[in-house]
């Protein structure tokens, strides 16, 4: 091996160590679980700044009449994001979240809701079990999907709360309120 | 000209701009009348405008604690985990009934949906009353029940106070909104929200403070001050403290009364919701140079705990968590252990630089001061128990500590999540993540764990310290800091010190999944540190000889450590402990006979490191030397060479099976140790 080489060597090495004992790099042996802190809501729709105010954002989209609202804080009658939107058959909501911080550990999200406005059947016979309209389902994206069918009532209100998969604890809630356009 | 067009522009923007700050809205149809409730004014609405009309829109849903209940207790399919035990929000029991109690007000109020003349969600009218059914469930039907099943009823903030007719009944409640038009009253189903529930002899808790009812704490104790921790007074400063906590918030019943404590939401304990006695005071550390970190840390307490429970002979306590999370996170580490603020040394920001605590404070502490019941139920369930017996339980709960798997030395200061010391204890459907250590079994007594995950745990899910009926099934542990059970005894020579306990722990369908490589924080703490590369260079021979071993991609998964507790007061006392892990059995002179090899190739006999044994290995110049033994029957020992012998060459072979290896060893630091773990399939 040339000299050059050899001190070329001495030196990055030594520098190395200069470096990391200046720094204080130190190696973990393992990563620490990081949990999920914050759980936002992604609205779809554009704001509406004549509505919007300190507590309040709304969006619309103007497509179909689907409002959304998120409150800064929790409203008081327990939810976070207010959907509202003109009933038509399989009407549908994606729900998207993201979390904060960025790197969490685990991934993914729980979602929780009235099974007795679900859309069910009888695993045997395949007949409906009782008169739920909602259909929800987790798409590969993780996000909810909301569909309200067959609705033979005037209207419908379905919350979703959303807690991350990694058990922290940590909430939000979300509101959907559908009616059936009257003529 | 060009002036004069420039102001005209001025005045046109500024008019602009003075119509869209003056708030012109646009209104929007609130719907047909035929589908609008009754309107009143909101007293106020999120909008911060007043005088608005309010309306019911939409269907009433239930409340969104029991939404809450419904999600936390069903199987999570869209959970990605490969295997459905590692699912972090998932129990293993998923569907048992909600429990209600009657000490006091179940709140069952339905969401309903209001809405202003914007059709924007508005301030629920603080004076809407309910309407309610209750019916009573009757073999496979339910059938009305009377108003004698309640003490009372607030229709306005719907609160039902089940009387003791109720008890041990399953109800179902429906509730509806007044005030519905007659469209929605041909509708009623859609504006009605029904659960159906069992109710028990319990308090209803809804906010962290009403959690002071589980501390009973007497005054003193016998043998106050001998207790490792606990000095003369603790008992009373613990009992007034938790008194002043009820007082403060309006609870005026005797907290021995209350034999369940019922979660209804998530709650989340801090400081301000414990006795303060709990906390170190900036008085008592005036002067001390750490005194702005010592302050409002956690007192350390082997034999107290944060809540503390005695039970008395015949009777019971329960904590029924409904599958909500009790948080813990917010409670501070102790840094107090051989003496406040010893073996610890702070950087300026508060952090920990080094730190000799080691944690025995525990969140929950179930202990009985009789001990009528103390060999009777030993093996027994909880219906077999008979009216002299305590018992204590949490079910079906999600549990959050402080002391995560870390590198970070405050966390060895870190909440041990429960103790129980005497009683007949259960945990059955549990979460737990963050704590130091999870069960906690002491004593005489039974611990009866099922169901149980634990994650990210800084020490070991399990520890027994001399408890002679622990019995685990369904136990899944992952990313935890130490062995999956840490076990001691402790044998007195001298009978007039303490009761001599032999631990007797069988482990059933349990997964310990906890790979360490043996340089965590945890080995450092407990000085394992040095132990590691001597355990490690046994692996050598293994794979040398029959390609298997305990080691994979340098990390070792320890089932269980075996330790003499006495080891420092009588370090020649051997092990005399009973372990079975998934049909695997470390009898470690618990029952065993040395060389008893019957049941070769069936199970692990472990032998006593008696005389006899000791002199075998004495003619290799080795007493005291390493033991291995594998679940499936093999026995070895290696010398100082790292050559392996055989004491009796008709066992060698049994060493190539097995899932579990067992190594017994004599330590001048530990005196006997027992080491268990994870023996790996032959490497391709």
């Amino acid at each position: 091996m040339k000299k050059s080489v050899i001190l070329i060597i001495a030196i990055v090495y030594l520098g190395s160590v200069f470096i990391v004992g200046l720094l204080g790099i130190r190696m973990g042996l393992y990563n620490k679980t990081v949990y999920t802190e914050e759980i936002i809501y992604l609205p779809n729709g554009k704001v509406d700044e004549t509505l919007s105010n300190d507590s309040r954002e709304v969006y619309r989209q103007s497509e179909n009449g689907v409002m959304e609202v998120r409150y800064k804080q929790r409203h008081e009658n327990g939810f976070d994001v207010y959907i509202t939107a003109p009933y038509e058959n399989n009407l549908s909501f994606e729900l998207k979240f993201e979390v904060r911080p960025d790197n969490v550990t685990k991934h993914g999200f729980d979602y929780a809701y009235d099974v007795n406005k679900t859309y069910r059947t009888d695993p045997e016979t395949g007949e409906p079990i009782g008169n739920g309209n909602v259909k929800f389902t987790v798409n590969v994206d993780g996000n909810a999907v909301i569909t309200f069918m067959d609705m033979d009532k005037a209207e419908e209100t379905f919350d979703v709360r959303v807690t991350p998969s990694d058990g922290a604890n940590v909430n939000l809630i979300v509101r959907i309120n559908v009616k059936k356009r009257t003529t | 000209m060009k002036k004069l067009i420039s102001l005209l522009l001025c005045l046109a923007l500024s008019a602009g701009i003075f119509i869209t700050a003056a708030g012109c809205e646009k209104t929007t149809d609130p719907g047909s009348d035929s589908e609008q409730g009754s309107s009143v004014s909101a007293p106020d609405d999120s909008s911060g405008d007043n005088d608005r009309n309010v309306f019911i829109s939409g269907a009433v849903q239930l409340p969104s604690n029991v939404i809450a209940y419904q999600g936390n207790s069903s199987v999570k399919d869209n959970d990605p985990a490969p295997d459905p035990r590692y699912r972090q929000t998932e129990f293993f029991v998923t569907g048992r009934s909600y429990v209600v109690g009657d000490d006091n007000a179940f709140r069952f109020k339905p969401q309903v949906n209001f809405v202003d003349d914007l059709d924007l969600p508005a301030a629920a009218p603080a004076d809407w009353t309910y309407g309610y059914t209750l019916e009573v469930k009757e073999g496979n039907a339910f059938v009305p029940a009377d108003e004698t099943y309640f003490d009372s009823v607030n229709n306005v903030t719907c609160e039902f106070d089940f009387s003791d007719a109720a008890k041990g009944k399953t109800v179902r409640l429906s509730v509806t909104p007044d005030g519905l038009t007659a469209a929605q009253e041909e509708n009623i189903a859609n504006y009605t929200a029904s659960f159906e529930f069992n109710v028990v002899d319990g308090y209803n808790v809804y906010s962290a403070k009403e959690m002071a009812y589980m501390s009973n704490s007497p005054a003193a104790i016998a043998g106050d001050g001998s207790l490792k921790g606990n000095k003369p007074g603790d008992h009373n400063e613990a009992q007034a403290g938790w008194k002043a906590v009820r007082d403060e918030n309006g609870l005026t019943l005797n907290p021995t009364d209350v034999k369940a404590l019922i979660l209804h939401e998530n709650i989340t304990v801090t400081t301000a919701d414990i006795a303060q006695s709990m906390l170190i005071s900036a008085e008592e550390v005036a002067g001390d140079p750490n005194a702005e970190f010592l302050t409002g840390s956690l007192r350390d307490y082997s034999h107290i705990g944060v809540y503390h429970r005695v039970i008395a002979p015949g009777d019971q306590f329960v904590i029924e968590g409904n599958y909500f999370t009790l948080d813990a996170q917010a409670i501070p580490v102790t840094y107090d252990h051989t003496g406040l603020g010893q073996n610890i040394r702070f950087n300026d920001d508060g952090s920990v630089e080094e730190s000799g605590v080691i944690s025995h404070i525990q969140l929950f502490f179930f202990e009985t001061l009789e001990y009528s019941h103390k060999l009777h139920a030993i093996g027994l369930e909880k219906d077999e128990l008979n009216d002299t017996d305590t018992y204590a339980a949490i079910r079906n709960l999600s549990v959050i500590g402080n002391s995560p798997r870390t590198e970070d030395k405050a966390a060895q200061g870190g909440l041990i999540f429960e103790k129980n010391d005497g009683i007949f204890f259960e945990a059955d459907n549990l979460i737990s993540k963050k704590f130091f250590i999870t069960l906690f079994s002491q004593g005489e007594g039974s611990g009866v764990y099922r169901n149980v995950k634990v994650f990210d745990s800084y020490n070991s899910p399990v520890f027994v310290w001399g408890q002679e009926d622990v019995r685990i099934n369904n136990l899944l542990s992952t990313n935890s800091g130490g062995p999956g059970i840490i076990c001691t005894m402790y044998k007195y020579a001298d009978s007039t010190i303490a009761r001599s306990l032999f631990p007797h722990i069988v482990a059933t369908d349990c997964v310990f999944d906890n790979p360490v490589t043996g340089n965590e924080a945890w080995f450092a703490l407990v000085g394992a540190s040095m132990l590691v590369p001597q355990v490690q260079m046994l692996d050598q021979p293994l794979k040398a000889g029959i390609n298997r071993g305990f080691l994979k991609d340098g990390k070792m998964n320890i089932y269980a450590i075996v330790l003499n507790d006495s080891g420092s007061k009588f370090p020649t006392n051997e092990i005399e402990v009973y372990v079975e892990i998934n049909g695997n059995v470390l009898d470690y002179g618990n029952g065993a006979k040395e060389g008893d090899k019957s049941n070769a190739g069936s199970g692990v006999n472990a032998v006593e490191y008696s005389a006899t044994l000791n002199g075998t290995l004495a003619t290799y110049g080795m007493a005291g030397a390493p033991v291995i033994e594998t679940s499936g029957g093999g026995l070895m020992f290696i010398d100082d060479t790292l050559t392996p012998h055989y004491p009796n060459a008709a066992w060698a072979p049994y060493l190539a099976l097995g899932n579990m290896l067992n190594l017994y060893q004599y330590n001048s630091a530990f005196g006997f140790l027992g080491v268990a773990l994870e023996y790996y399939p032959a490497q391709a």
